[in-house]
Protein backbone atom coordinates (compact mmCIF):
# COMPACT_ATOMS: atom_id res chain seq x y z
CA UNK A 1 0.00 0.00 0.00
CA UNK A 2 2.86 2.40 0.78
CA UNK A 3 4.08 2.14 -2.80
CA UNK A 4 0.65 3.12 -4.10
CA UNK A 5 0.24 6.35 -6.01
CA UNK A 6 -2.03 8.95 -4.47
CA UNK A 7 -4.29 11.28 -6.42
CA UNK A 8 -7.08 13.71 -5.66
CA UNK A 9 -10.60 12.66 -6.51
CA UNK A 10 -12.51 14.71 -9.05
CA UNK A 11 -15.67 14.13 -7.03
CA UNK A 12 -14.82 16.80 -4.50
CA UNK A 13 -14.63 20.57 -4.29
CA UNK A 14 -11.69 21.99 -2.38
CA UNK A 15 -10.37 25.36 -1.34
CA UNK A 16 -7.49 26.59 0.75
CA UNK A 17 -8.41 29.00 3.52
CA UNK A 18 -5.78 30.41 5.86
CA UNK A 19 -3.40 27.58 4.93
CA UNK A 20 -5.94 24.83 5.53
CA UNK A 21 -7.66 22.79 2.87
CA UNK A 22 -11.42 22.55 3.19
CA UNK A 23 -12.82 19.73 1.07
CA UNK A 24 -16.42 18.89 0.26
CA UNK A 25 -17.31 15.41 -0.95
CA UNK A 26 -19.93 16.22 -3.57
CA UNK A 27 -21.92 13.00 -3.41
CA UNK A 28 -22.26 12.84 0.36
CA UNK A 29 -21.78 16.54 1.25
CA UNK A 30 -19.27 15.39 3.89
CA UNK A 31 -16.89 18.21 4.76
CA UNK A 32 -13.23 17.74 5.65
CA UNK A 33 -11.01 20.43 7.11
CA UNK A 34 -7.37 19.39 6.94
CA UNK A 35 -4.64 20.56 9.29
CA UNK A 36 -1.30 21.79 7.96
CA UNK A 37 0.16 18.32 7.48
CA UNK A 38 -3.04 16.98 5.94
CA UNK A 39 -3.20 19.99 3.63
CA UNK A 40 0.38 19.34 2.52
CA UNK A 41 -0.44 15.69 1.82
CA UNK A 42 -3.41 16.82 -0.26
CA UNK A 43 -1.12 19.14 -2.20
CA UNK A 44 1.39 16.35 -2.81
CA UNK A 45 -1.29 13.91 -3.97
CA UNK A 46 -0.78 14.62 -7.65
CA UNK A 47 -1.30 11.09 -8.91
CA UNK A 48 2.42 10.66 -9.63
CA UNK A 49 3.66 10.55 -6.04
CA UNK A 50 3.52 7.46 -3.84
CA UNK A 51 2.53 7.23 -0.19
CA UNK A 52 6.19 6.52 0.68
CA UNK A 53 7.38 9.61 -1.15
CA UNK A 54 4.73 11.74 0.55
CA UNK A 55 5.76 10.36 3.95
CA UNK A 56 9.40 11.31 3.24
CA UNK A 57 8.37 14.88 2.42
CA UNK A 58 6.34 15.10 5.60
CA UNK A 59 9.32 13.79 7.58
CA UNK A 60 11.58 16.43 6.01
CA UNK A 61 9.23 19.39 6.11
CA UNK A 62 7.54 18.93 9.49
CA UNK A 63 10.32 17.43 11.62
CA UNK A 64 8.31 14.28 12.21
CA UNK A 65 10.20 11.04 12.89
CA UNK A 66 10.33 8.97 9.68
CA UNK A 67 8.44 5.92 11.04
CA UNK A 68 5.77 8.16 12.51
CA UNK A 69 5.44 10.10 9.25
CA UNK A 70 5.15 6.83 7.29
CA UNK A 71 2.40 5.49 9.55
CA UNK A 72 0.52 8.78 9.74
CA UNK A 73 0.67 9.40 5.99
CA UNK A 74 -0.57 5.90 5.21
CA UNK A 75 -3.39 6.12 7.73
CA UNK A 76 -4.38 9.56 6.42
CA UNK A 77 -4.52 8.62 2.74
CA UNK A 78 -6.36 5.37 3.47
CA UNK A 79 -8.93 7.25 5.54
CA UNK A 80 -9.53 9.86 2.84
CA UNK A 81 -9.51 7.23 0.11
CA UNK A 82 -12.25 5.36 1.98
CA UNK A 83 -14.27 8.58 1.87
CA UNK A 84 -13.72 9.06 -1.87
CA UNK A 85 -11.60 12.16 -1.34
CA UNK A 86 -8.25 10.66 -2.34
CA UNK A 87 -7.52 7.90 -4.84
CA UNK A 88 -4.98 5.09 -4.43
CA UNK A 89 -3.59 3.21 -7.40
CA UNK A 90 -0.83 0.75 -8.23
CA UNK A 91 -0.03 2.82 -11.33
CA UNK A 92 0.40 6.58 -11.68
CA UNK A 93 -2.90 8.39 -12.04
CA UNK A 94 -3.61 10.77 -14.88
CA UNK A 95 -4.03 14.14 -13.17
CA UNK A 96 -6.32 15.37 -15.94
CA UNK A 97 -8.70 12.51 -15.33
CA UNK A 98 -8.55 12.16 -11.61
CA UNK A 99 -7.49 15.39 -10.03
CA UNK A 100 -10.12 17.99 -10.08
CA UNK A 101 -12.55 19.95 -8.02
CA UNK A 102 -9.81 22.21 -6.82
CA UNK A 103 -9.75 25.66 -8.23
CA UNK A 104 -6.53 27.61 -8.01
CA UNK A 105 -6.79 27.79 -4.32
CA UNK A 106 -5.80 30.93 -2.57
CA UNK A 107 -7.76 33.00 -0.14
CA UNK A 108 -8.30 36.50 -1.56
CA UNK A 109 -8.78 38.01 1.89
CA UNK B 1 -57.22 31.50 -13.83
CA UNK B 2 -55.42 33.83 -11.40
CA UNK B 3 -51.88 34.99 -12.11
CA UNK B 4 -49.80 35.72 -9.03
CA UNK B 5 -46.20 36.94 -9.31
CA UNK B 6 -44.07 36.33 -6.22
CA UNK B 7 -40.85 38.33 -6.29
CA UNK B 8 -38.33 37.40 -3.58
CA UNK B 9 -34.75 38.66 -3.72
CA UNK B 10 -35.40 40.11 -7.17
CA UNK B 11 -36.24 36.68 -8.54
CA UNK B 12 -39.82 36.72 -9.76
CA UNK B 13 -41.89 33.61 -10.40
CA UNK B 14 -45.39 33.68 -11.87
CA UNK B 15 -47.99 31.19 -10.71
CA UNK B 16 -51.06 30.40 -12.79
CA UNK B 17 -53.56 29.22 -10.20
CA UNK B 18 -56.94 27.79 -11.17
CA UNK B 19 -58.31 27.75 -7.63
CA UNK B 20 -59.24 31.34 -6.74
CA UNK B 21 -59.38 30.73 -3.00
CA UNK B 22 -55.85 29.33 -3.06
CA UNK B 23 -54.65 32.23 -5.23
CA UNK B 24 -55.99 34.63 -2.62
CA UNK B 25 -54.26 32.64 0.11
CA UNK B 26 -50.96 33.02 -1.80
CA UNK B 27 -51.59 36.76 -2.21
CA UNK B 28 -52.15 37.17 1.52
CA UNK B 29 -49.16 35.04 2.50
CA UNK B 30 -46.73 36.88 0.21
CA UNK B 31 -48.39 40.29 0.32
CA UNK B 32 -45.14 42.25 0.65
CA UNK B 33 -43.48 40.20 -2.11
CA UNK B 34 -46.01 40.36 -4.91
CA UNK B 35 -44.47 41.43 -8.19
CA UNK B 36 -45.98 43.63 -10.82
CA UNK B 37 -46.64 42.42 -14.38
CA UNK B 38 -43.57 44.45 -15.38
CA UNK B 39 -41.24 42.38 -13.19
CA UNK B 40 -38.81 40.21 -15.17
CA UNK B 41 -40.27 36.74 -14.74
CA UNK B 42 -37.74 33.92 -14.21
CA UNK B 43 -40.35 31.23 -14.74
CA UNK B 44 -44.04 30.39 -14.83
CA UNK B 45 -45.69 27.57 -12.90
CA UNK B 46 -49.11 26.10 -13.39
CA UNK B 47 -50.58 25.33 -9.99
CA UNK B 48 -53.19 22.64 -9.35
CA UNK B 49 -54.71 21.88 -6.01
CA UNK B 50 -55.38 18.34 -4.79
CA UNK B 51 -55.51 15.15 -6.83
CA UNK B 52 -57.74 12.18 -7.50
CA UNK B 53 -57.54 9.03 -5.44
CA UNK B 54 -55.33 6.44 -7.09
CA UNK B 55 -53.77 9.00 -9.43
CA UNK B 56 -50.04 8.24 -9.54
CA UNK B 57 -49.24 11.91 -9.99
CA UNK B 58 -51.07 12.91 -6.82
CA UNK B 59 -49.15 13.79 -3.68
CA UNK B 60 -48.66 10.72 -1.47
CA UNK B 61 -48.83 11.04 2.32
CA UNK B 62 -45.54 10.48 4.22
CA UNK B 63 -43.40 10.67 1.08
CA UNK B 64 -40.02 12.21 1.88
CA UNK B 65 -38.60 15.14 -0.03
CA UNK B 66 -36.97 14.20 -3.32
CA UNK B 67 -35.23 16.65 -5.66
CA UNK B 68 -33.51 15.40 -8.78
CA UNK B 69 -32.78 16.48 -12.33
CA UNK B 70 -33.33 14.36 -15.40
CA UNK B 71 -32.97 15.58 -19.00
CA UNK B 72 -32.91 19.18 -17.87
CA UNK B 73 -36.11 18.89 -15.86
CA UNK B 74 -36.21 19.07 -12.06
CA UNK B 75 -38.60 16.78 -10.24
CA UNK B 76 -39.44 17.96 -6.75
CA UNK B 77 -41.78 15.96 -4.57
CA UNK B 78 -42.82 15.38 -1.01
CA UNK B 79 -45.91 14.02 0.68
CA UNK B 80 -47.84 17.23 0.16
CA UNK B 81 -46.71 18.32 -3.32
CA UNK B 82 -45.25 17.30 -6.65
CA UNK B 83 -43.54 19.83 -8.87
CA UNK B 84 -41.62 19.97 -12.13
CA UNK B 85 -39.29 22.80 -13.14
CA UNK B 86 -37.74 23.09 -16.60
CA UNK B 87 -35.25 25.98 -16.36
CA UNK B 88 -34.49 26.17 -20.08
CA UNK B 89 -38.16 26.55 -20.95
CA UNK B 90 -38.78 28.62 -17.81
CA UNK B 91 -41.90 26.56 -17.22
CA UNK B 92 -43.00 24.38 -14.39
CA UNK B 93 -45.97 22.82 -12.69
CA UNK B 94 -47.01 22.27 -9.11
CA UNK B 95 -49.66 19.96 -7.75
CA UNK B 96 -50.21 20.28 -4.05
CA UNK B 97 -52.50 19.90 -1.10
CA UNK B 98 -54.50 22.99 -0.24
CA UNK B 99 -52.26 24.25 2.57
CA UNK B 100 -49.73 26.98 1.93
CA UNK B 101 -46.90 25.00 3.55
CA UNK B 102 -46.20 22.89 0.45
CA UNK B 103 -46.30 25.98 -1.78
CA UNK B 104 -43.81 27.68 0.52
CA UNK B 105 -41.51 24.66 0.27
CA UNK B 106 -41.65 24.61 -3.53
CA UNK B 107 -40.75 28.30 -3.57
CA UNK B 108 -37.71 27.74 -1.33
CA UNK B 109 -36.49 24.79 -3.38
CA UNK B 110 -36.88 26.45 -6.78
CA UNK B 111 -35.15 29.55 -5.46
CA UNK B 112 -32.28 27.46 -4.05
CA UNK B 113 -31.81 25.74 -7.43
CA UNK B 114 -31.78 29.01 -9.33
CA UNK B 115 -29.54 30.84 -6.86
CA UNK B 116 -26.89 28.12 -6.83
CA UNK B 117 -26.00 29.05 -10.40
CA UNK B 118 -25.56 32.72 -9.50
CA UNK B 119 -23.16 32.40 -6.57
CA UNK B 120 -26.09 33.15 -4.27
CA UNK B 121 -27.95 31.12 -1.67
CA UNK B 122 -30.68 30.93 0.94
CA UNK B 123 -29.22 30.93 4.42
CA UNK B 124 -30.87 29.42 7.46
CA UNK B 125 -30.50 32.59 9.49
CA UNK B 126 -32.33 35.45 11.06
CA UNK B 127 -31.55 38.79 9.48
CA UNK B 128 -32.03 42.36 10.57
CA UNK B 129 -31.05 45.70 9.04
CA UNK B 130 -29.74 48.37 11.35
CA UNK B 131 -28.33 51.69 10.20
CA UNK B 132 -28.16 50.52 6.60
CA UNK B 133 -26.27 47.30 7.29
CA UNK B 134 -27.58 43.75 7.43
CA UNK B 135 -26.65 41.46 10.32
CA UNK B 136 -27.23 37.75 9.81
CA UNK B 137 -27.62 35.42 12.79
CA UNK B 138 -27.22 31.79 11.88
CA UNK B 139 -27.52 28.54 13.73
CA UNK B 140 -29.55 25.40 14.08
CA UNK B 141 -33.04 25.29 15.58
CA UNK B 142 -32.99 26.55 19.15
CA UNK B 143 -29.79 28.56 18.74
CA UNK B 144 -31.58 31.88 19.19
CA UNK B 145 -32.38 33.23 15.72
CA UNK B 146 -35.92 34.23 16.57
CA UNK B 147 -34.78 35.50 19.97
CA UNK B 148 -32.33 37.89 18.32
CA UNK B 149 -35.10 39.35 16.17
CA UNK B 150 -37.46 39.66 19.16
CA UNK B 151 -34.77 41.53 21.09
CA UNK B 152 -33.94 43.86 18.19
CA UNK B 153 -34.37 47.57 18.90
CA UNK B 154 -37.08 49.66 17.29
CA UNK B 155 -34.74 51.17 14.70
CA UNK B 156 -34.20 47.81 12.97
CA UNK B 157 -35.95 46.24 10.00
CA UNK B 158 -36.67 42.51 9.91
CA UNK B 159 -35.30 40.55 6.95
CA UNK B 160 -36.51 37.23 8.37
CA UNK B 161 -36.27 35.23 11.56
CA UNK B 162 -35.67 32.04 9.56
CA UNK B 163 -34.18 32.41 6.07
CA UNK B 164 -32.14 35.21 4.54
CA UNK B 165 -31.53 35.65 0.86
CA UNK B 166 -27.84 36.24 0.10
CA UNK B 167 -26.56 37.58 -3.21
CA UNK B 168 -23.11 38.76 -4.31
CA UNK B 169 -22.80 42.36 -5.43
CA UNK B 170 -19.33 43.26 -6.64
CA UNK B 171 -16.90 42.76 -3.77
CA UNK B 172 -19.61 42.55 -1.17
CA UNK B 173 -22.81 40.67 -0.41
CA UNK B 174 -26.39 41.85 -0.12
CA UNK B 175 -29.06 40.33 2.10
CA UNK B 176 -32.68 40.55 1.02
CA UNK B 177 -35.74 40.08 3.16
CA UNK B 178 -37.86 36.99 2.65
CA UNK B 179 -41.44 36.01 3.51
CA UNK B 180 -40.16 32.83 5.13
CA UNK B 181 -40.72 32.95 8.86
CA UNK B 182 -39.87 30.79 11.83
CA UNK B 183 -41.24 30.98 15.36
CA UNK B 184 -41.82 34.69 15.01
CA UNK B 185 -44.64 33.94 12.58
CA UNK B 186 -44.08 37.24 10.81
CA UNK B 187 -42.63 37.62 7.30
CA UNK B 188 -39.62 39.80 6.70
CA UNK B 189 -39.75 43.16 4.97
CA UNK B 190 -39.09 43.31 1.24
CA UNK B 191 -35.85 45.30 1.62
CA UNK B 192 -32.11 44.75 1.20
CA UNK B 193 -28.78 45.94 2.59
CA UNK B 194 -25.08 45.10 2.39
CA UNK B 195 -24.11 42.41 4.87
CA UNK B 196 -21.98 43.60 7.79
CA UNK B 197 -21.26 40.16 9.18
CA UNK B 198 -22.35 36.61 9.78
CA UNK B 199 -22.92 35.79 13.45
CA UNK B 200 -23.02 32.16 14.53
CA UNK B 201 -25.15 31.95 17.63
CA UNK B 202 -24.27 30.44 20.98
CA UNK B 203 -26.06 31.01 24.27
CA UNK B 204 -23.85 32.21 27.11
CA UNK B 205 -23.69 34.23 30.31
CA UNK B 206 -22.24 37.39 28.77
CA UNK B 207 -22.42 39.04 25.37
CA UNK B 208 -19.28 38.52 23.33
CA UNK B 209 -18.11 38.46 19.72
CA UNK B 210 -15.34 36.01 18.78
CA UNK B 211 -13.92 35.95 15.23
CA UNK B 212 -14.29 32.52 13.61
CA UNK B 213 -11.31 31.16 11.64
CA UNK B 214 -12.23 31.08 7.95
CA UNK B 215 -11.97 27.31 7.53
CA UNK B 216 -14.31 26.72 10.43
CA UNK B 217 -16.62 29.49 9.23
CA UNK B 218 -16.88 27.87 5.80
CA UNK B 219 -17.95 24.58 7.37
CA UNK B 220 -20.50 26.27 9.60
CA UNK B 221 -21.84 28.33 6.72
CA UNK B 222 -22.27 25.26 4.50
CA UNK B 223 -24.19 23.55 7.29
CA UNK B 224 -26.70 26.41 7.29
CA UNK B 225 -27.21 26.93 3.56
CA UNK B 226 -30.52 25.58 2.33
CA UNK B 227 -29.98 23.14 -0.46
CA UNK B 228 -32.03 20.11 -1.32
CA UNK B 229 -30.68 18.55 -4.53
CA UNK B 230 -28.11 15.78 -4.85
CA UNK B 231 -26.51 17.35 -7.89
CA UNK B 232 -22.71 17.39 -8.01
CA UNK B 233 -22.42 20.46 -10.25
CA UNK B 234 -24.75 22.55 -8.12
CA UNK B 235 -23.15 21.37 -4.87
CA UNK B 236 -19.77 22.39 -6.29
CA UNK B 237 -21.19 25.79 -7.28
CA UNK B 238 -22.59 26.19 -3.78
CA UNK B 239 -19.25 25.35 -2.20
CA UNK B 240 -17.56 27.98 -4.34
CA UNK B 241 -20.26 30.51 -3.45
CA UNK B 242 -19.81 29.79 0.26
CA UNK B 243 -16.03 30.14 -0.03
CA UNK B 244 -16.37 33.52 -1.77
CA UNK B 245 -18.83 34.67 0.88
CA UNK B 246 -16.50 33.71 3.73
CA UNK B 247 -13.64 35.43 1.93
CA UNK B 248 -15.62 38.67 1.74
CA UNK B 249 -17.77 38.79 4.89
CA UNK B 250 -16.45 38.54 8.46
CA UNK B 251 -17.82 35.69 10.56
CA UNK B 252 -18.09 35.66 14.35
CA UNK B 253 -19.36 33.46 17.11
CA UNK B 254 -21.93 35.52 18.95
CA UNK B 255 -22.17 34.35 22.53
CA UNK B 256 -25.18 36.13 23.94
CA UNK B 257 -27.40 36.54 26.92
CA UNK B 258 -31.03 36.66 25.77
CA UNK B 259 -31.78 40.25 26.71
CA UNK B 260 -31.76 43.51 24.70
CA UNK B 261 -28.20 44.39 25.79
CA UNK B 262 -26.86 42.05 23.08
CA UNK B 263 -27.79 44.67 20.50
CA UNK B 264 -25.19 47.04 21.97
CA UNK B 265 -22.70 44.93 19.96
CA UNK B 266 -24.39 46.02 16.72
CA UNK B 267 -24.46 49.82 16.64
Amino acid sequence: MSSSYVGRSGAVAARAIDGQMVILQLATSALFTLNRVGSRIWELADGRTTVDQIARRIHEEFEVEAPVAALDALEFVERLAAQGVLLLSDAPLNPDRHSGGEANATNPR
Amino acid sequence: MDNVVVNIGNLALRFEIVDRAFANMVRRRYAAFLGTPKAAIRGTFQVEIGGTSGDASSPAPDEELSVFCSDGSWSISRGDFRAQWRPVERRGSVRLARGIYGFDSVLRIVHSLELAQEGAFLLHSAGVIRNGRAFLFSGLAGSGKTTMTRLAPANTVLLSDEIAYVRPAGDTYIAWGTPFSGELGRPGENVRAPIAGLYLLKHGAANQLQPVPSGQALGLLLRNILFFAQDADLVRALFEAAWRFISAVPAYHLVFRPDPSVWELFP
